[in-house]
């Protein structure tokens, strides 16, 4: 009976030993990574001490566990920054050649060849933005390039999501236990990984649609909890058509956060305050047209018609000056600010506060800062880890098999467990501090390639934005305007530095917005915050005053702005 | 069955323990002292805790959130394994005893370290770095100060050196050694001059500040226990254990440890809370130098007062 008790626990302890030194190689935090192999270590030292080596096993936890705590911290804080440049480190070294390419994307995968990711509303341009990233079909590009999220090369999206007549015929695809997943493709779930099942009721061709009279972006073709808050959802039939209800109903939106608008009375979800009415002037696709959009450098999804910061990374916000949508209604579904539309599906949108958060994986905004939070806590590099483990089984089994192995060949004595621990005090050692080396080697290999050929020294927020992800005329003809690509409202007539953060100004040629959208808008201002510019009466985001109208300022004016004249956009 | 009793006396002993600690604190503090309502607080404390709701904070990692204090807590009880009560009341005693008590802790900093990174909050995430700032930070003196009575014992059996010191004690002649063990204790428990890693009013309560309920009561007992312990331990290496006239073993063991750990409470309420970077030069510029001393010092002592033959 010890006997069996010997070799169950024997057994056990093997196995948690192998289990955790395998988990070490499939977590994708580096901290479970250190603590999966503490616990290999420290079950190894369990062997040791059934293997009547207590003084082995005490030097096993000492040596391994303290050093593996030392080298968790360290790659921590290598790897992780919680000052927060984290993400967007991650982001730029999936661009790098080396462990760029063996980069994770962390989204949950979508089917690769999915192209359109949900009908649009209204219609949308076919010829433009026909490049799409294949893991974020959200990212639409006149041209090839990169994605600006994962880094991707961009590939053609054939089919770009027929206007009028897909939402009646396309098929959705959701989870049967997470019915917020809504593919128009089979495939796993990304959450829990079933297949994906036709949706009975597209929402789109029934009508019927429950909402959450806190959460409008969460739409249901039947009725149940709010995922976000809980509450009972509600049916929402007149928010259900596009165009037409915002144009014509009152829209509420909260005094200090002008984004957020709601068809409906209610709290604001930033900050819990009462909102108030606002009349709406435009159109859903109009104000792209009356306004300068301002979007991040490294979230173009992200869209404001004033100037602030990005609410993902914080980064400033600066003019989207080449990707505007000219006049019409393209984009309207994901793109613009005020659209109220919300489609069913992945780009299902609503504002644009949280147009990133649910629109590039296909998440509830709850879900993805899950996902956020989890990406911050990993290291992207698994696939060097996964390399590096595999060399060291390699090499570990060749020095198994090199090594004689005399218990094959020897009678068990009576005291078979000491006779063991002989074994491996005299030889075996060489094969456990051999296995133990290797996965440390593996991991500081790891830390190594994942570092950052040069690390900045900058913040995010003043440091350079990638090429890709703004675009900035490069046709800088004679009277060219210098700008700062991260102050959009300095401008100079020739080359110099950013008076506000020092950075070499770049040409920028072409006013933001088409000059005939300007000339005839109104916009409001705030008496005391002239930089805030909305085109919507309203409150100052910053001081809470009533915004006045003023005179707008014809673009042409701006672009031939005599020089120590910047003015704001 | 022995080994169930030998469990459950542990787990008994380590209960004790943390009252015993956490009644000494209210007694010590400042104030007008009521040795009633000191001896009464801990209890209500633990039952309005055992009350409270338990709560996980939004988007913990509830994994090693969950674990920690129960991992805490095991240590804990693995290090009380190995605290003789008397030459018959001990549960454990290995010929390697002493280096099992040293490196059983790294597993507790690992605990509080999971604490903090598991509730997924930017001061949990400072005292993670803090507590692993103090395991690199006290480890190395902590070991070095054990090594004084080992040398001197000449055995790292927990009985043997407690036998060992029935002539004298080994805080008569390694003071150097006692400082540096009773320093390197309060590092290891995060007690006051070294709480940092939970520095109440600065992290929030760091690693234990989201923490609630039964949970923080687990905690709480792992740490004031943790402390018991390493006081026990602490009687054991330096003021000849369980050993004394007239009374039982037992008896003096507990009274040792209630004493030192009396005064070592008493004594740190006169140092301000140390900040990191002074808790690190302390560490490193100071007790490891020290330590280092101390192991010189108690060779030529040992030739000199037991003649090279422990």
């Amino acid at each position: 009976m010890n006997e069996f008790i010997a070799w169950a626990l024997v057994a056990a302890l093997g196995g948690i030993a192998v289990w955790a030194a395998a988990g070490m190689l499939v977590t994708m935090s580096m901290y479970r990574a250190g603590l999966a192999l503490m616990t290999s270590f420290i079950a190894l030292a369990g062997l040791f001490v059934l293997l009547d080596a207590d003084l082995l096993a005490a030097i096993q936890v000492m040596m391994n566990v303290g050093g593996m705590m030392v080298m968790m911290l360290f790659m921590v804080m290598f790897m992780l920054d919680p000052g927060g440049e984290m993400m967007w480190d991650m982001k730029r070294k999936m661009h790098l050649p080396g462990p760029g390419a063996f980069s994770m994307s962390m989204p949950p995968p979508l089917p690769p060849d999915a192209q359109a990711p949900a009908p649009r509303p209204a219609a949308p341009a076919p010829a433009a933005h026909s490049w799409t990233c294949p893991m974020h079909p959200e990212i639409r590009r006149d041209g090839p390039g990169q994605c600006p999220l994962c880094g991707m090369d961009l590939v053609p999206a054939e089919a770009d999501a027929p206007p009028v007549t897909a939402p009646a015929t396309v098929a959705v695809y959701t989870c049967p236990m997470h019915p917020e997943i809504r593919r128009d493709q089979p495939g796993p779930c990304p959450l829990c990984g079933m297949d994906l099942v036709p949706a009975a009721t597209d929402t789109a061709a029934t009508g019927t649609v429950y909402t959450c009279p806190m959460h409008p972006e969460i739409r249901r073709d039947g009725p149940g909890p709010c995922p976000l808050c809980g509450m009972d959802l509600v049916p929402a039939e007149a928010a259900a058509p596009p165009a037409t209800a915002p144009a014509t109903g009152t829209v509420y939106t909260c005094p200090m956060h002008p984004e957020i608008r709601r068809d409906g009375p209610g709290q604001c979800p930033l900050c819990g305050m009462d909102l108030v009415p606002v009349e709406v002037e435009a159109a859903p696709e109009t104000p792209p047209a009356t306004g300068t959009i301002y979007t991040c450098p490294m979230h173009p999804e992200i869209r404001r018609d004033g100037l602030g910061q990005c609410p993902l990374c914080g980064m400033d916000l600066v003019p989207a000056e080449a990707d505007v949508p000219p006049a019409s209604g393209k984009d309207t579904g994901a793109h613009s600010t005020h659209a109220m539309a919300k489609p069913t599906g992945r780009t299902a949108v609503a504002y644009t506060g949280h147009a990133a958060a649910t629109g590039h994986t296909g998440l509830t905004p709850r879900q993805n800062y899950v996902m956020m939070v989890d990406m911050a806590m990993s290291t992207a590099q698994l696939p060097w880890a996964l390399v590096l483990g595999a060399a060291s089984a390699l090499a570990l089994g060749l020095l198994v098999w090199i090594t004689p192995w005399p218990l094959a060949t020897i009678a068990p004595p009576g005291d078979a467990t000491s006779a063991v621990g002989e074994l491996l005090l005299s030889r075996y050692m060489i094969g456990f501090e051999g296995a133990a080396f290797l996965i440390l080697a593996g991991i500081v290999g790891a830390v190594i390639f994942g570092l950052p050929v040069a690390r900045p020294s900058a913040p995010p927020s003043v440091a350079p934005p990638p090429a890709q992800a703004v675009p900035i005329p490069a046709t800088a003809g004679a009277g060219a305007v210098y700008t700062c690509p991260m102050h959009p409202e300095i401008r100079r007539d020739g080359p110099g530095q950013c008076p506000l953060c020092g950075m070499d100004l770049v040409p920028a040629e072409a006013a933001p917005a088409p000059a005939t959208a300007r000339t005839t808008a109104t916009v409001y201002t705030c008496p005391m915050h002239p930089e805030i510019r909305r085109d919507d009466p309203g409150q100052c985001p910053i001081c809470g005053m009533d915004l006045v109208p003023e005179e707008a300022t014809p673009p042409a004016a701006v672009v031939a702005d005599p020089p120590n004249h910047g003015g704001h956009l | 069955m022995n080994n169930l009793l030998i469990v459950l006396g542990v787990l008994g002993g380590l209960l004790a323990g943390a009252y015993g600690v956490a009644a000494l604190q209210r007694l010590l503090d400042l104030g007008p002292r009521r040795v009633g309502t000191a001896l009464v607080l801990p209890l209500t404390t633990a039952f309005s805790l055992l009350r409270q709701t338990d709560l996980t904070p939004r988007a913990a990692d509830g994994w090693l959130f969950h674990s920690a204090p129960l991992v805490a807590l095991t240590t804990a009880a693995l290090a009380a394994l190995v605290i003789p009560l008397g030459p018959d009341l001990l549960g454990f005693d290995p010929a390697i005893g002493l280096f099992y008590f040293v490196i059983v802790f790294g597993p507790f900093i690992v605990a509080v370290m999971n604490a903090g990174w598991g509730q997924n909050s930017k001061a949990g995430l400072f005292g993670t770095f803090r507590a692993a700032a103090h395991l690199l930070a006290y480890e190395v003196p902590f070991g070095f100060a054990v090594i004084g009575p080992v040398m001197a014992a000449g055995s790292l059996q927990v009985s043997r050196v407690v036998v060992a010191q029935s002539g004298l004690w080994y805080a008569v002649w390694q003071p150097l050694g006692l400082a540096l063990y009773l320093v390197s204790a309060l590092f290891l428990t995060f007690r006051h001059p070294f709480d940092i890693p939970q520095a109440g009013s600065e992290l929030g309560g760091g690693v234990l500040g989201e923490y609630s309920g039964p949970r923080l009561l687990l905690f709480r007992l792992a740490l004031d226990g943790l402390f018991g312990v390493v006081m026990a331990m602490g009687v054991v290496l330096f003021f000849g254990g369980w050993q004394g006239p007239w009374l039982p073993p037992a008896v003096w063991m507990v009274l040792k440890t209630g004493a030192l750990a009396a005064a070592v409470l008493w004594a740190t309420r006169f140092v301000p809370r140390l900040r990191q970077d002074q808790m690190l030069s302390l560490a490193w510029k100071v007790l490891l130098p020290a330590a280092l001393l101390n192991v010189a010092l108690v060779g030529i002592l040992a030739l000199v007062i037991l003649g090279g033959t422990p």
